[in-house]
């Protein structure tokens, strides 16, 4: 019997599809491909299957050969052999894209990009039902792009840019998940099963821009050890009067609403002492990675069990600050305003996002 | 006369890693010319992005190692304990800087190719050349084209003669130092000697050239005949002409401007250009016959196609030639045969079109050995064919032979030469164009009774008085001002057979004998589609025959046309003794469905000048033009479905060249094109025509779907190359170019110019990153080259809307790429295709080029190794480098 062994199709400049990209990264084989186009695409379906699946299987040979360059971003813009004018950062945008629940769980796994996690993707494939191609697309892309920016200069997501020319929103993704990854903080979907991937990113974006070094020479990947620190020794230098104070009158201004649940003034209190407590203890790496967690069980749990509302959190929050500010003003630790500023500004940030359950 | 070459090394980018360790590669670079010293530029440590910015490297010359060899750069990388490790290496022609008209320096960004890598990087360099005295008696004035007309910056002030030249060498993948050089040695001394074989070959026929009084060659076509280990044959043909630039400036139109005159019309002196001692070989014009005596000849189709038939020298055995040594006077060897390789030719150039010639050889390799001079053999060869076509050509009572290509086929010793043309009678004086009618080419030249075959003329439907064929098969493409009738299309046949596994005469003979009835079965094919599709010529056809160990191939394409002056096409009737009258019936009414669809498809218009056959059946069965097909098994009725068939859908234009006839193809807005190239492999074993049908079939389909989305479409230049590498393997080259013209909706219109927007918004931002490095600032590079990017690549001979303003003339790229880990061979082939094209825009780029016309790939053999992951291709491509601009 014949057989057709080649059948390959060059165009130039390269005529590929968007969409069968989009399957071929999602790590669709052929034969689910072909059934995707013509669910999705009707010029499809004045032809023959196997002219579609020819046509499919001609591009994701295409693909193959571009992978390789979509790794080196520089080297598909400078590439004489691949000629697409129109579509290439197209390409680059989907190549690098991320599934929410594939990068929730590999963040979630508190390692970095090791060997062992690479191994433990088939786990992550059945959990998420996301094929092991796509899964082992996106674990290599992360470990790859924190290969390279690690250990340079600056902001993390501008290195990004810079080298991959990816789109902002998917360079802050990746730094986000490079800062989880290389400060080991805890993210454990079992421990903490309410942070969805989104509100993870944009709090660490947050914690990224707030706390992070100024000093020459550092990056936004780094923790400002010179703040912790401070803010540690709020505890030494702000006595316990003075918090009591500051509890009092942000009470006090609270009180007069009727508006307000009853235990609202207790919870409010509640808040300010954990508040304090977990910024204290910050300064500890072991606390410092278990910064969501914690934020998450000691703040928002008891605060929602005691039938409080997300904008009866925002009141709270902000009538803290402004009676922290008095109260400081009040007993001449003027200096001490900024550090707690800086503490409560990035923790408001991402209580509210963390709360938006 | 010497020259100076000079050469700098500039930059390199993107090298592979070579130190595994740092991940980085010391690089160095060697520069070589025609075996002289070898200048070495410094090591480059620990970078892939070097910079050598080497002084300026030069070697002294002479006029023909200009011409007959190339600039080698080698890429190296240093390496102190073990052998330095070679990166790749670059080659370089530099007949385009010798050019008059064409800058006499290059430079750019070329890919860095290796034979067992690929690309790997690429490297910037800038070559001049500067010649000491005059360059008028050198040959490297002359301009070659690929192009079938004159590129619209020229005019055309005369057609001299036909040229041809040929050149045999050993393959060095043959001799005994093969067996223990390393591949890559082995594959780069092939790749150079292939390069420099052509660029001798080209040099030889410039001399012929200037010797002639011309200054260019077009419709110039080059061939490796890979014979094994009886060597490599380079054999080139072509149209020897006086160009002269076009003085009313660049026109968009290739045919208009265009002036043509013979210099035994009343041209004007001054427009001869040099060399007037020689006497123009061209006035000993061969006589018209008025009778024909040839009387072996058959006709080879009996429905009466206006083809000559073709006959079949001796095939057995190789003939025995009594003529004496070619005359020395080369000149008037090339009076004897008035053939040109031009494709269109302005109007009033041809009087009538008698039909095809053709002539075919069989000859077995090892018989032709003992003669003397090899080159010599098969200059023979070629002559006698040449002569044959000749003869036929004046059977048919015509003056010349236009669209004029010869073709071989090789199987292990058995190799088969074809040569055919279109036979026509040229105007002594196409200026004096008084009372020219348009329908006259098509009218019959020769006086019809007294002809050897068996044909039905008919009235010209135009003028009435001029009898014409009923079908009209050309070579060239539809000649300017000839009425057609509705639009034209792509039409495309195929006759396959297997064969037995023989060798020497037995496979000689057998191939002799079987090819006329191949031949037979094509045409009626080719009618049988030509008469479905409601047309009755084709124009520009290309017949690719192909000969393996166990099957023989055979393929006709073109673009079919309703000619106006021809009768309109007969229509086909079935007839079937045997099977039951319904079946028949149901054939006879999809036949005459498909028969309408494509008359209102094609935009025939069916007006009282289509009287007698109408589309009635019935009524036209007592006429004698119907043509009646028997059938009498199953597989006749298969192949009459096959022809019913068409290959693409209703909206898309088709057509073998740049137009389709009956559509102006400026009229078509030009949005965006795809060069499109198929490859398509089989195994043999089991193969049938149907099969082959449904194969070739399914390749169509699959270059229709990929543009399906655009609603008005036009493929044109549509190619067959076929080719049988091995035992029972078939291989199958189509190319062509998509030119998409109005996307489906307004929406995805907006889309396309949104991505267009955004990506000009890209590129400038990404360039920005990219060249932020200081540039060099050498006057040489402020004019310097585009971006290879931005060159065009296109296999039609002109682009509606560009502008042609300056034509580099051919340029041609062989490459070999060997792999022992070809984890898929679809994909490999693919990878070397797109490079080759790369390297091939570099090429382009660098002479400050943006678009390459007549791009083709000449050659495609594709060898399996005997391990399964082993694979070589070689690969010839070659195009005319130009710059245009665009109408805004």
């Amino acid at each position: 019997m014949y057989k057709v062994d080649i059948m390959s199709c060059v165009s130039d400049p390269l005529l590929i599809e968007e969409d069968v990209f989009n399957l071929w990264l999602a790590g669709l084989t052929v034969d689910q491909a072909v059934d995707k186009r013509y669910k999705k695409d009707s010029s499809c379906s004045s032809f023959d299957r196997t002219i579609v699946a020819l046509d499919t299987e001609d591009q994701y040979q295409t693909f193959s050969l571009l992978e390789p360059l979509l790794r080196k971003p520089p080297a598909l813009a400078s590439s004489p052999v691949v000629n697409m004018p129109f579509i290439t950062d197209t390409l680059l945008q989907q190549y690098y894209s991320l599934d929410a629940v594939v990068a929730r769980e590999l963040v979630g796994r508190g390692q970095k990009m090791t060997a062992k996690l690479r191994k433990d993707l088939d786990i992550i494939s059945d959990k998420t039902g996301i094929p092991m191609k796509s899964c082992l697309r996106q674990y290599d892309n992360i470990k790859r792009i924190y290969k390279e920016v690690d250990e340079k200069e600056g902001k993390v997501s501008q290195n990004i840019q810079r080298y991959y020319g990816l789109s902002p929103p998917l360079c802050q993704q990746y730094a986000a998940i490079i800062y989880i990854v290389d400060n080991r903080i805890d993210v454990a979907p079992r421990k903490i099963p309410n942070l969805t991937y989104t509100a993870l990113v944009k709090c660490v974006v947050v914690l990224m821009s707030e706390w992070c070094p100024t000093s020459e020479g550092s990056s936004d990947m780094d923790i400002d050890r010179a703040f912790l620190k401070e803010l540690h020794s709020l505890k030494d230098r702000v006595s316990d009067s003075m918090l009591v104070g500051m509890i009092n009158h942000g009470s006090e201004s609270l009180k007069n609403n009727p508006d307000y649940p009853k235990n609202f003034v207790s919870e409010v209190r509640k808040l300010a002492v954990k508040l304090m407590s977990i910024g204290y203890s910050l300064v500890h790496t072991k606390d410092y990675t278990d910064i969501f967690i914690d934020l998450d069980e000691m703040i928002l749990c008891p605060w929602f069990n005691a039938g409080l509302s997300l904008s009866h959190l925002e009141l709270g929050l902000s009538t803290l600050l402004g009676s922290y500010v008095t109260a400081a003003q009040n007993t001449g630790l003027y200096s001490t305003i900024p550090i707690f500023e800086k503490y409560l500004r990035c923790v408001t940030s991402c209580l509210l996002v963390l709360a938006n359950r | 006369m010497p020259g100076i070459v000079k050469v700098r090394i500039l930059e390199g980018r993107d090298l592979p890693v070579m130190d595994r360790a740092s991940e980085l590669t010391d690089a160095y670079v060697d520069v070589k010319f025609h075996e002289r010293n070898i200048f070495r530029t410094q090591v480059c440590p620990k970078t892939l992005c070097p910079k050598w910015n080497s002084d300026w490297f030069t070697f002294e010359v002479d006029d023909e190692q200009i011409q007959e060899d190339l600039l080698q750069i080698k890429v190296f990388d240093k390496d102190t304990v073990t052998a330095n490790d070679p990166i790749g290496k670059v080659h370089v022609s530099l007949v385009p800087l010798t050019s008059p008209g064409n800058p006499n320096y290059l430079t750019g960004w070329f890919p860095i190719f290796d034979t067992l890598h690929g690309i790997r990087g690429e490297i910037k360099i800038i070559v001049k050349v500067k010649y000491i005295s005059d360059t008028k008696q050198s040959s490297c004035g002359v301009k070659f084209f690929y192009s079938k007309t004159v590129p619209s910056i020229y005019q055309l002030v005369e057609v001299k003669s036909f040229v041809e030249e040929l050149v045999i060498k050993d393959d060095p993948e043959y001799k005994w130092i093969d067996k223990i050089r390393t591949t890559r040695a082995s594959n780069e001394a092939r790749q150079l000697l292939f390069l420099r074989l052509a660029a001798s070959l080209q040099r030889k026929i410039g001399n012929k050239v200037l010797d002639l009084g011309g200054n260019a060659v077009i419709g110039y076509r080059q061939c490796f005949d890979l014979e094994g280990s009886f060597g490599v044959v380079v054999r080139a043909i072509g149209t020897c002409v006086t160009i002269e630039e076009n003085k009313h400036g660049p026109c968009s139109s290739p045919t208009s401007g265009l002036t043509l005159e013979l210099r035994s019309g009343p041209g004007p002196a001054d427009q001869i250009p040099v060399t007037p001692e020689y006497d123009s070989p061209h006035k000993v014009l061969p006589l018209l016959l008025k009778q024909s005596s040839v009387s072996k000849k058959h006709s080879c189709t009996s429905e009466s196609l206006s083809d000559t038939g073709t006959s079949f020298p001796d095939a057995t055995s190789p003939v025995q030639f009594n003529f004496p040594i070619i005359q020395p006077k080369m000149a008037s060897n090339y009076a004897d045969f008035p053939f040109y390789t031009m494709g269109s030719f302005p109007s009033g150039f041809v009087t009538n079109i008698g039909g095809l010639v053709s002539s075919r050889s069989v000859r077995l390799l090892d018989k032709l050995e003992s003669m003397s001079e090899e080159s010599d053999t098969r200059d023979k060869l070629w002559l006698e064919l040449r002569k044959e076509v000749r003869t036929h050509m004046k059977t048919l009572g015509c003056t010349a032979v236009i669209g004029y290509s010869e073709q071989s086929t090789i199987c292990d010793k058995l190799c088969v030469l074809s040569a055919i043309g279109t036979a026509v009678i040229r105007n002594p004086s196409p200026t004096s164009s008084e009372d020219f009618n348009p329908c006259k080419p098509c009218h019959i030249p020769y006086n019809v009774q007294s002809s050897p075959f068996n044909i039905t003329p008919h009235s010209c439907a135009v003028c009435g008085s001029g009898k014409v064929p009923d079908i009209l098969l050309t070579t060239i493409d539809i000649l300017p001002d000839t009425p057609v009738n509705g639009n034209g299309c792509f039409i495309q046949v195929q006759a396959f057979r297997t064969k037995k596994k023989q060798t020497g005469e037995n496979s000689a003979r057998d191939i002799g004998q079987q090819l006329p009835f191949l031949e037979y079965e094509l045409h009626q094919q080719l009618s049988h589609k030509l008469r479905i599709k409601g047309m009755n010529a084709v124009v520009g056809i290309r017949y690719e025959l192909c000969v393996g160990e166990t099957a023989v191939l055979y393929i006709a394409s073109g673009t079919a046309v309703y000619l106006s002056p021809l009768p309109p096409a007969s229509p086909l009737r079935v007839r079937c003794d045997t099977a039951e009258s319904t079946q028949v019936d149901k054939l006879q009414e999809a036949i005459q469905a498909a028969y309408e669809k494509n008359v209102t498809c094609y935009n025939i218009s069916r007006s009282d000048s289509i009287s007698g056959p109408g589309p009635d059946l019935n009524l036209s069965l007592t006429n004698k033009d119907v043509i009646v097909v028997d059938i009498e098994d199953p597989k006749d009725e298969k192949k009459i479905e096959n022809s019913l068939k068409t290959l693409f859908p209703d909206h898309m234009f088709t057509s073998s060249s740049s137009s389709v006839p009956g559509i102006n193809g400026d009229v078509i807005p030009f949005e965006s094109a795809h060069m499109l190239t198929q490859i398509c492999r089989i195994d043999t074993p089991g193969l049938e025509t149907a099969d082959l049908d449904k194969i070739i079939n399914k390749n169509m389909q699959l270059l229709c779907f990929k543009l399906r989305k655009y609603k008005s479409c036009f493929l044109s230049n549509i190619r067959f190359n076929v080719h049988m590498p091995d035992d029972d393997e078939l291989v199958i080259l189509i190319s062509a170019i998509g030119t998409i013209s109005l996307p489906v909706s307004p929406a995805v219109r907006a889309v396309e110019s949104t991505k267009r927007r955004f990506h000009r918004f890209l590129s400038s931002a990404s360039n920005e990153i990219r060249f932020c490095e200081e540039e060099l600032s050498s006057s040489l590079e402020g004019s310097g080259a585009l971006t290879n990017s931005a060159v065009q690549l296109t296999p039609a001979d002109h682009i509606p809307g560009a502008i042609i303003q300056h034509c580099y003339g051919h340029l041609s790229v062989f490459l070999i790429r060997e792999s022992a880990d070809v984890r898929d061979l679809s994909s490999f082939t693919k990878n070397f295709i797109m490079e080759a094209q790369a390297i091939m825009r570099a090429h382009v780029a660098s002479l400050g080029g943006n678009i390459l016309f007549e791009f083709r790939i000449n050659e495609l053999v594709l060898i399996d190794g005997p391990q399964k992951l082993q694979a070589q291709i070689l690969l010839s491509i070659s195009g005319d480098a130009a710059n245009v601009s665009y109408e805004s």
